[in-house]
């Protein structure tokens, strides 16, 4: 997925009167309030930069660093914080499809979540796919589903694998 | 940490004396030593991450030798673990270690005075600057961060996940 597509589903489904979060596609506001989390290239990395919300925090600024713009996307969405966050104010479910490499490690290369009753696939940096079968029962289906179909296509599964190879960073 | 921000703490903590700190591969027979920090762009995609010395040893011999590594920080980490000891690098740095075996394997972050800010630099990618910065060396605001996050579970998760990918050749 990429950081304009995070933030068009931000935009739209992001909501309430509560929200602790705010995001956007470029360095936050260091003088705002709440937690404040940006997504945006650099020279040569896509970057979440974080204010934390608390004062009392053991840290005043947070920056990580992706080779990819699916990473940065992926750690987002793969935040314990940020996704409860989203969870309670509305967001669309959604699950993140997982790669683990030969020592454990699980690297993210793939999101699936329900749009106006519509199931998409983001692959990789710009993979956006709508799967057409309807009958899923749960999200967990759609997964199994859309993880078997990468591996049995060729072009999809050379797309995922060089994603993961270039973004196993931690 | 990434190689590109340890070359700009390089550019403002190291001095050039009889060894010089490059982000590329350094020269076969080069002046005094040189170490180059760097990705490798070729077919092995595994351990693309390099620390390379190459020192002139003397009358006309040489020696060149070149770590790889899986992961970007482990690179960086390895390059400071090497100028621990340098009377040119005048960082004051602490690296951090899983367990304390102290071990290449473990290593997995840097606690680091950079622009009279402390950081703490893990894994390949992440860096926090400290809320509390009155502290009077690099052990000291080490321990304090080792401290505070001993019972976080995403930093605790960040550095296993992390020491447990370790894989070099």
């Amino acid at each position: 997925m990429q950081i304009q597509d995070l933030m068009k589903l931000i935009d739209k489904y992001y909501a309430g009167a509560d929200c602790r979060m705010t995001v956007c596609d470029h360095s936050p506001d260091p003088d705002g309030e709440g937690l404040r989390i940006g997504l945006y290239q650099t020279d040569c990395t896509f970057t979440v930069e974080e204010y934390p919300a608390s004062k009392d925090c053991w840290y005043t600024h947070h920056f990580s660093a992706y080779g990819r713009e699916g990473g940065a996307v992926y750690y987002f969405l793969n935040h314990p914080v940020y996704a409860e966050e989203l969870k309670v104010h509305s967001f669309p479910e959604y699950r993140l499809l997982i790669h683990v490499n030969n020592k454990g490690l699980e690297i993210p290369y793939g999101v699936i979540m329900k749009l106006d009753g519509v199931w998409n696939a983001y692959l990789a940096d710009k993979g956006h796919y709508y799967i057409k079968n309807w009958t899923f029962k749960s999200i967990d289906e759609a997964v199994d589903y859309f993880e078997g179909y990468v591996k049995s296509n060729e072009q999809l599964n050379d797309m995922a694998q060089r994603f993961i190879n270039r973004n196993g960073q931690i | 940490m990434l190689i590109q921000e340890m070359m700009d703490i390089v550019k403002k903590y190291f001095k050039s004396g009889s060894a010089g700190i490059y982000n590329s591969e350094p020269s076969d027979t080069p002046m005094g030593e040189e170490i180059g920090l760097y990705e490798y762009s070729g077919d092995d995609r595994s351990f693309k991450y390099c620390v390379c010395s190459s020192l002139n040893m003397d009358r006309g011999s040489y020696c060149k030798s070149t770590d790889h590594f899986k992961h970007e920080g482990d690179a960086v980490y390895s390059l400071f673990m090497h100028l621990t000891h340098s009377k040119d690098f005048h960082a004051d740095f602490e690296l951090m270690y899983y367990d304390k075996w102290g071990s290449y394997e473990d290593m997995y972050g840097v606690t680091i005075k950079v622009d009279d800010e402390w950081r703490v630099y893990l894994a390949d990618s992440h860096m926090f600057v400290l809320a509390r910065q009155d502290f009077t060396s690099a052990r000291e605001a080490m321990e304090y961060f080792k401290e505070t996050v001993k019972d976080d579970p995403y930093i605790q998760k960040l550095i296993k996940d992390y020491v447990s990918d370790y894989e070099a050749v």
